[in-house]
């Protein structure tokens, strides 16, 4: 920690105590309540999509999974974590966050087993490893009535499902931008800024579906539809706008009011220029390339490496949106006169190491969940 | 239909374990969790849960005003009174409860002065003077090594 002069004050007094998993947290739950929404946008509105329904549910497992991480280890006393639900107290934000989160993973079980249902019956007969047939079997839970009726209920079931986990979804990322904005200064601590951060997250999602659509189909060798790449593209597109539009019409307000958060956009920006620029140029580039991806893929042509960048460009930019928030709104002191700066370290639990490992775990953890449910026929693998 | 009622039935009993796991370890009290889990990390009693604080915790807090302690430790007394350690002897040994029918904390480790003594966020360096370099100063030694706790200063 340094401690800078300003005008005569040394400040800061305090540090900055939500580091780089902090900003991962939110992160991770961007891209969950994202791949929800493209999902429930599947199941609701656009039929197109439905091919890559067990793709996205399977893919969000494991960042639901892996959101608890950063939090476990940003902990104090991480084998007390268990605590928060033999205390729970309702004025506690994090303790809102406990039940919606076990709301999210159970309606997400719930939803993947309905609709993998099929698959399994099928595999707990067919599949020739013993132990995977067993796992499968279990799945079952006994019954392997595959008729029309009950396909047509299990569908039912899963829009009931799916409607629950979006409202949940989005009241994680809610909550999880509130409990930042509630500590921030002036320039963060807005109504509208949660707001923006979903619609950001939504974005992140989106842009996730589509890099994992690109590397599910090279993997399993099937053929990639643009009517599909251009309709989630489309949909990151407007989320980015409006996650981008939010933001700038508040910060334009700011400057035009010359309040007290326009101080602290001046004081902060200096600090935080690099992920600043990283979020305005890349937010433009983003939606520059996402729009082009649209055009070109309803010309019936698909440009893989536009939409790689694209989508890789929206990641950053939402990284560095949470970046700022999370540590920009601890860089300011709450007297206004000062700054500290932070540069993560390299080793300890709260460390860059640490914070890699968090990032990648979902990766890690996602070639076991297809290997289980995968989302397109599995024999179509064994040629490549 | 037959698997949408064993989906709710497997999902019913989830929540029931759960429940039951809540209310367990909870029934349990505190001595088991968080206090085994505790242990396993080596972590004692932060956030003053740990078995011995507890009861420390549950006993009538009775203390005395300064002068008591004069009446039997006279030396130790005049001594503390001429240095800059001249504040209320409780602070450091506890409160006076029945002493001297039971004892009182005598603690000469390192931590313990510099529980004072190193720099705090949120408190200004001239209150008490602060060992910028704390880890060097006198190192591996306690401090009452060189230092008379009552008597800090050599003179
Ligand atoms: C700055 C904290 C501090 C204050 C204030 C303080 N003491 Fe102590 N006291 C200690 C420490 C540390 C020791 C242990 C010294 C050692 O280990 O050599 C000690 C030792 C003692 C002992 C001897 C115990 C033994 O086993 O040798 C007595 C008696 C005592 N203090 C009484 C007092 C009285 C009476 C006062 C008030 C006038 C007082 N202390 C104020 C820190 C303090
Ligand atoms: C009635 C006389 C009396 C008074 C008053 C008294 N003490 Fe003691 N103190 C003693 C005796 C006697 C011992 C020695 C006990 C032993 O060695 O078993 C002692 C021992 C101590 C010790 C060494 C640790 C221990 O418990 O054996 C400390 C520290 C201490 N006193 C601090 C204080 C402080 C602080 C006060 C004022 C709140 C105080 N005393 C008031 C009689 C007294
Ligand atoms: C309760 C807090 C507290 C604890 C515990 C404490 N001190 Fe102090 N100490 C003070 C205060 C207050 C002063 C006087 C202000 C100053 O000049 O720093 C002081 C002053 C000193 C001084 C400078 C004395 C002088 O005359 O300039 C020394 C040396 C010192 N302490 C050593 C110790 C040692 C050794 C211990 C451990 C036995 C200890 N302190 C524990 C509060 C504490
Ligand atoms: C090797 C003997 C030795 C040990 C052990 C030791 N000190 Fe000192 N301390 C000194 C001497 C000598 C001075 C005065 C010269 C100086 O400032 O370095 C001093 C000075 C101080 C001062 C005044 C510093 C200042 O800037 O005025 C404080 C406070 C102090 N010591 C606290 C402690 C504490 C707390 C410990 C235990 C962590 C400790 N000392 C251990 C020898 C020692």
């Amino acid at each position: 920690m340094t401690t800078t002069v300003v005008e005569g004050f040394v400040y800061p007094n305090h540090e900055v105590f939500w580091g780089v998993l902090i900003v991962i947290y939110p992160y991770f739950v961007s891209i969950i309540t994202g791949m929800v929404t493209v999902y429930a946008i599947a199941e609701f509105w656009r039929k197109e999509l439905k091919d890559i329904e067990k793709l996205v549910v399977i893919s969000s497992l494991p960042f639901v999974l892996s959101a608890l991480l950063p939090l476990l280890l940003d902990l104090g006393q991480p084998q007390r974590a268990f605590e928060i639900y033999l205390t729970p107290n309702f004025s506690s934000v994090m303790a809102v966050f406990g039940i919606v989160y076990l709301t999210e993973l159970f309606t997400l079980l719930g939803e993947m087993w309905f609709l993998f249902r099929v698959d399994i019956v099928r595999m707990a007969q067919t599949e020739s490893n013993k132990l995977l047939r067993l796992l499968y079997r279990i799945l079952t839970l006994g019954v392997y009535d595959i008729s029309e009726k009950a396909i047509k209920l299990d569908k039912k079931i899963i829009k009931i499902l799916t409607g629950i986990e979006l409202i949940a979804a989005w009241c994680l990322s809610y909550v999880s931008f509130l409990f930042g904005v509630v500590k921030s200064n002036p320039w963060w601590n807005t109504t509208i800024l949660p707001v923006s951060f979903v619609f950001g997250g939504l974005a992140a999602g989106g842009a996730m579906v589509l890099l994992l659509y690109l590397a599910f189909t090279r993997a399993y060798g099937i053929e990639r539809k643009p009517n599909i790449i251009s309709t989630v593209a489309n949909y990151a597109f407007y989320f980015m706008l409006a996650a981008f539009a939010l933001e700038t019409i508040n910060t334009i307000l700011y400057a035009y009011k010359e309040d007290i958060a326009w101080a602290v956009i001046k004081l902060a920006s200096t600090e935080l220029a690099v992920p600043l620029a990283i979020q305005v140029i890349g937010s433009l580039e983003a939606l520059l390339f996402l729009k082009y991806v649209c055009y070109r893929c309803n010309l019936g042509k698909i440009d893989t490496p536009f939409i790689a960048i694209a989508s890789v460009t929206i990641l950053v930019v939402v990284f560095a949106m949470r970046w700022n928030m999370v540590i920009g709104a601890q860089l300011i002191d709450y007297s206004l006169r000062g700054f500290v700066s932070y540069t993560p370290p390299l080793w300890g639990r709260e460390g860059l190491i640490a914070a890699l490992g968090v990032l990648v775990a979902p990766f890690i953890m996602l070639p076991v969940v297809a290997y289980i449910f995968p989302p397109y026929e599995r024999k179509l693998r064994a040629g490549l | 239909m037959k698997h949408v009622r064993r989906a709710l039935v497997v999902f019913i009993n989830i929540l029931i374990i759960l429940i039951v796991v809540i209310f367990g370890i909870k029934g349990l009290g505190e001595e088991v969790y968080p206090a085994i889990a505790d242990k396993l990390f080596g972590v004692e009693g932060i956030y003053g849960t740990s078995g011995e604080q507890k009861e420390i915790i549950k006993k009538p807090v009775h203390a005395e005003g300064r002068e008591y302690c004069s009446k039997c430790h006279e030396e130790i007394y005049r001594k503390s009174d001429q240095g800059k350690h001249n504040f209320d002897c409780q602070t450091c040994h506890g409160a006076a409860s029945d002493h001297p029918k039971m004892r009182l904390k005598v603690d000469s480790s390192r931590e313990f002065c510099l529980g004072c003594h190193k720099a705090t966020i949120g408190r200004d360096n001239e209150t008490i003077r602060v060992l910028h370099n704390w880890e060097n100063h006198g190192k591996d030694r306690v401090c009452t090594a060189c230092h008379d706790p009552h008597h800090p200063w050599f003179d």
